[in-house]
């Protein structure tokens, strides 16, 4: 059964990363605009190609 | 007199509004005015016509936009408070547009590479109406970018002033993500209590996690509760927040208790869910609409800078400051930024902020001018006689009645739950007396017990769902909450006042009469022709009302300012204004009369008459019904009163003559015996929104200027406004029913409490279970209540 407390360290240590990875997507804004990717997604960027002219 | 209506309907291509009259055409497409025309062009030359293509209607009318002076974009003070500059060749700009509204915007948006080299990148905030520019300064200046998006019909709102509250979601989330990892993993290392399993090495072991787990629960994630109730206590405004923390602190020493003694696991996964469940109901009630803002002062409206004469050479200062004497210049269309003198000539100016009368006003050389009016003529030259802060618009703001604390209002959440801390400390007590004689561990364990379960989670999540879901269901609807403590307020008022001009009557159209001599078709067409060459408010009017197909030519176009406007048209004089001007017959009566003449003589004139929004007699007698007593305030003189009367019958107090002074004493003395929710729409009655219990502003389009205020009503949704006020309090019944939940619970958990029997597996159980009841029933009933209440919907953008 002692092989449970290293399961359970390597599952907190585990967590952690999460919550690490998660406090790192906060901080980086990702959470910030949750709402413009959605729109951005559907944008066809094929026609109207042709380049600026000038 | 009558108006022909043009039998086919014609649509601009830009702005999908009719087209009235001669359309403007380019390249086989129609627009309704050349502000869209001209847009078009644009998106043409740079190949982005697909625009048009990826939304149902995405440009927006460009009828009555002036076109604005970005000179101050120059100023190198101005250019370094909006950019960080990130590289001599990099720097990035965040500008405000109010107009994005579809798929298209952002889609233009972010092709603005395409208008000039200097320009990278650009990114789009959809819900906070941004866009994020990256841009070499070397090659284009801010002005340039700025000029480029007023081109293509995106006119940035420039405010240096920061708002606050940016960082403040960012904490929030973060404290969820901590209590939530510590939530997850108290329940895991739970389980084997949950179960039942007796082994004394898995009980400590995991009772001491579980206690460092909740370290940063309690001193971290849900520290603010204890903060907060200790103000609370401190300041004796007894609120929710005072058994919340009774609650995690007897939780957490209980739990040290037990752990340390192996006496038990304690109460953590209970704590842990508790304050994750507290944030995330804080998190949903956090809804804020970015751009919309509910604290806007005279500055997002004054102009940011003015130009100086001194000793002939022109300088740009920003208007803090100007100082008393100084020789200002503005050119049309400008805010005057400053109380002070005109010293050129006669001018016209605009005070429809100010007064709320849209007629421009004719201010004499050597006259008092006054801050807050629009320039409507050519450049003129004036000398300030005062600061900027003393002026007197910008001294309402001042006024020590507007720093009255908000925060201290108590919602009814806070006022309840004084008397739940009282009762549940009872039965604690009550408890811990039965016990006591027989065994005092018994009587310490049913009262920790008792403060434990009853702890009022499921209260305090009833307000943040139950307001947080209606924010956001009534947002849909055009009403836009500054807070949700709005909703607790509006259900508490008695007596409504109304700010007559642009609130009860449109800002766009006023109706029209003709009174005279009947017009031939061909002396329409010579009224048009001189109306179609003024951009004054009835010029535009009367031209509207005759439009001919087509526009006749005219010479010799004279506009006197004040008096009117002449012009020879077919070799005839046309003439169009006052009554002396056009040699007609003086009139004693208080109306606007624009009378007309053709070669000397005199035909008739037109009546201007405010229209008065749809549906305002009905919601006046639904104000009446529900038993509020109602109010008009109005800053012009009581021509229109008798109209009033005969609209909404006798029992109003109507007020006219009134200057922003007035209307906010006259609020200030409704206070004395009423709660006073205040109805306006600008500068002119800021000062009684703001002293006003509840201010509503009632706007035409968000992107308008909105002064300070707890609501903002779309001007389409006026007649929703008694059904917003029954629905706030219908919302107590709601509050009610959520009571009556959290009680059954307390009874069924209280139950166990006083008899010393609650295991931790029924308090992990019935805590987790009554919040989702209570969350799950508050959202629902409201959004049951919102259909009930105002069935229409649609998605306003």
């Amino acid at each position: 059964m002692k092989i449970i407390f290293v399961l359970i360290a390597l599952s907190l240590l585990l967590a952690v990363g999460f919550l690490i990875s998660f406090l790192w997507a906060v901080k980086t804004g990702q959470f910030k605009d949750d709402y413009t990717p959605s729109i951005r997604i559907l944008h066809d960027d094929n026609h109207s190609i042709s380049k600026k002219q000038n | 007199m009558t108006t022909e209506n043009i039998g086919v309907q014609l649509l601009c291509k830009h702005c999908n509004d009719p087209v009235i009259g001669a359309p403007y055409t380019y390249k086989e497409e129609s627009f309704c005015c050349l502000g869209c025309k001209t847009v078009y062009e644009v998106l043409d030359q740079n190949n982005l016509c697909d625009y048009y293509n990826l939304a149902d209607n995405p440009g927006f009318s460009l009828k009555s936009k002036s076109k604005e002076q970005y000179e101050y974009l120059d100023e190198q003070i101005i250019i370094d408070r909006l950019t960080r500059p990130i590289s001599p060749q990099l720097s990035l700009v965040v500008l405000q547009l109010p107009q994005i509204h579809c798929s298209s915007c952002v889609w233009l948006l972010e092709k603005l590479y395409r208008f000039h080299d200097g320009i990278f990148a650009s990114k789009v905030d959809f819900l906070r109406k941004e866009v994020e520019i990256r841009y070499n300064p070397s090659i284009i200046s801010l002005r340039k970018i700025v000029e480029i998006l007023d081109s293509i019909g995106y006119k940035p709102l420039i405010e240096l002033e920061e708002h606050a509250d940016k960082g403040y979601d960012e904490k929030l989330k973060i404290r969820i993500g901590v209590a939530g990892f510590a939530f997850g993993n108290i329940m895991l290392f739970s389980f084997p209590e949950y179960l039942g399993l007796e082994d004394p090495y898995f009980r400590l072991w995991f009772g001491y996690l579980n206690l460092v787990l909740s370290l940063p629960v309690v001193f971290y994630s849900g520290f603010e509760y204890i903060r907060l109730a200790w103000y609370s206590l401190k300041y004796k405004s007894y609120d929710i927040n005072i058994p919340l923390a009774l609650g995690i602190l007897v939780m957490f020493f209980t739990s040290i208790y037990q752990v340390t003694t192996g006496t038990g696991a304690g109460y953590i996964d209970s704590l842990a869910g508790l304050v994750f469940f507290l944030l995330i109901g804080k998190w949903y009630q956090q809804r804020s609409y970015h751009y919309l803002s509910f604290e806007r002062d005279y500055k997002s409206y004054f102009p940011i800078s003015t130009t100086r004469i001194t000793k002939g050479k022109m300088a740009e200062i920003s208007i803090e400051n100007i100082a008393e004497g100084d020789e200002l210049l503005i050119k049309n269309n400008q805010i005057i930024p400053v109380d002070g003198v005109l010293t050129s000539d006669n001018t016209s100016i605009d005070y429809s902020f100010v007064t709320g009368e849209e007629v421009p006003v004719v201010v004499l050389q050597g006259e008092k001018i006054f801050a807050g009016g629009k320039l409507k003529d050519r450049t003129m030259t004036m000398v300030a006689s005062r600061k900027v802060k003393n002026s007197y618009l910008v001294s309402l703001w001042n006024d020590a009645a507007f720093h009255r604390n908000s925060d201290a209002y108590q919602t009814l959440t806070d006022r309840l739950s004084r008397y739940f801390t009282l009762a549940i400390l009872l039965v604690a007590s009550a408890g811990f007396v039965y016990w006591y004689p027989k065994s005092f561990d018994n009587a310490i364990t049913s009262f920790t017990s008792v403060l434990i379960v009853a702890c009022p989670c499921a209260i305090a999540l009833t307000g943040p769902f139950l307001y947080g879901n209606l924010l956001r269901l009534l947002s849909r609807r055009g009403i836009f909450l500054r807070n949700a403590q709005v909703v607790d307020k509006a259900a508490g008022i008695d007596h409504v006042v109304f700010d007559k001009t642009g609130t009860v009557t449109t800002q766009l159209e006023k109706e029209l009469y003709y009174h005279g001599k009947h017009l031939s078709q061909e002396e329409r067409s010579l009224v048009h022709a001189l109306a179609f060459q003024s951009v004054h408010p009835l010029s535009s009017a009367i031209e509207k009302n005759l439009r001919q197909e087509e526009i006749l030519e005219v010479t010799n176009y004279e506009e006197v300012e004040g008096k009117g406007t002449s012009c020879i048209c077919r070799g005839k004089l046309v003439k169009m204004g006052s009554a002396s001007f056009t040699g007609a017959e003086p009139s004693p009566s208080g109306e606007t009369r624009v009378y007309i003449s053709i070669d000397g003589k005199v035909l008739g004139y037109f009546i201007f008459k405010n229209q008065y929004r749809d549906g305002f007699k009905a919601v006046v007698s639904n104000f009446t019904a529900a038993g509020k007593s109602i109010s008009l305030l109005s800053g012009d003189n009581d021509k229109e009163k008798s109209r009033l009367i005969e609209l909404l019958g006798e029992g109003i107090d109507m007020q006219f003559n009134h200057d922003p002074h007035q209307k906010m004493q006259y609020i200030q003395q409704l206070q004395s015996g009423s709660t006073v929710a205040m109805i306006g729409d600008g500068l002119n009655d800021s000062g009684a929104l703001k002293q006003s219990d509840l201010g509503i502003v009632v706007t035409e389009g968000t992107n308008n200027f909105t002064p300070a205020s707890d609501i903002i009503f779309r001007a389409e949704k006026f007649t929703s406004l008694p059904d917003f006020f029954d629905l706030s309090k219908k919302a107590h019944w709601i509050i009610g029913g959520a009571y009556i939940i959290a009680i059954l619970y307390n009874v069924i958990g209280l139950s166990y409490a006083v008899e010393a029997a609650l295991s931790p597996v029924v308090a992990a159980i019935l805590m987790p279970l009554s919040s989702l009841t209570i969350v799950i029933y508050t959202v629902s009933a409201s959004a049951l209540l919102v259909r009930w209440k105002m069935p229409k919907y649609e998605d306003l953008k």
